[in-house]
């Protein structure tokens, strides 16, 4: 159970960048783990299935915030494009300037190619799970992460490059 | 200067590598917990209207009900123009009455 507390945790913390949020995925998750526990045969199933419900739910919530409002009424969080101050838990602490820069650019991303670098960079996962997972070809995740990398790049490129031109 | 540049992406790019996974908090197992509890304790009718509240349970309910008027309508102005002028046969209404109708020969 703590090992897919922390599975589920550690990969809509991934794609929300935001603790609260990723608290309630975890729960909904689980919830809904718990509802559809008796069609499961292995241990490689649960896993699959568990991060396939959690992309999907942190998709909707990535949705409403897009929106920028839920069905009661509009949301406090920053939508995509703001800048956000997140540090994740796991990043080494020389590295944790640079991956507040590398989040804000991740969280630009569309949401496939987002799901496809959590999962493969911050999850460890191999290409061919990752695949299993978003239930794609290989060759396409690897064209989804070609595509991820490049953009990053792009927009962390302009980032630098406009720090430097502000001092 | 362009050197700075690339080795500040690279660096963001590599910053997420070897990183160690989120543990959840403490906490979360109870939270986990108390909304499994709460799905357990549910009602037949806050199951159901969880149910009804789902979006496409709703939109579907709303699309079969303007589906059911829509043929309703358009079945009921369906009526041949054919059938009604012929069903149409003059009838004299001021010379019937009961009394007539009670003593028509058979």
């Amino acid at each position: 159970m703590n090992t897919w507390q922390d599975m589920v945790y550690n990969t809509a913390l991934g794609m929300l960048m935001n603790e609260t949020d990723a608290e309630d995925v975890a729960q909904d998750v689980f919830v809904a783990l718990y509802r559809n526990s008796h069609t499961f045969r292995g241990e490689a199933a649960i896993s699959t299935w568990l991060y396939r419900v959690t992309i999907n739910r942190c998709t909707d919530v990535l949705r409403q915030r897009k929106r920028g409002k839920t069905w009661w009424g509009k949301r406090e969080e920053p939508s995509a494009g703001d800048w956000i101050t997140f540090e994740h838990p796991g990043v080494l602490a020389e590295n944790k300037d640079h991956a507040t820069v590398l989040f804000n650019a991740l969280q630009r991303l569309p949401y496939h190619q987002r799901t496809a670098f959590v999962l493969n960079k911050m999850e460890g996962l191999r290409v061919a799970e990752v695949a299993e997972i978003m239930k794609r070809s290989v060759s396409g995740v690897e064209s989804l992460l070609s595509r991820a990398n490049q953009h990053l790049r792009q927009w962390l490129k302009n980032y630098y490059e406009a720090q430097v031109n502000t001092k | 200067m362009k050197e700075k540049i690339t080795s500040s992406v690279e660096q963001a790019m590599n910053s997420v590598d070897g990183m160690q996974r989120a543990q959840a908090p403490g906490y979360l197992y109870a939270k986990i917990l108390s909304g499994v509890y709460r799905r357990q304790t549910l009602t037949i009718w806050e199951r159901i209207s969880a149910f009804m509240a789902r979006p496409a349970v709703t939109l579907t309910c709303i699309a079969v009900v303007v589906a059911i008027n829509a043929i309703i309508i358009f079945k009921g102005n369906a009526v041949p123009a054919g059938n009604v002028i012929a069903s149409a046969e003059p009838v004299d209404f001021y010379s019937y009455d009961i009394y007539n109708a009670e003593n028509m020969e058979p």
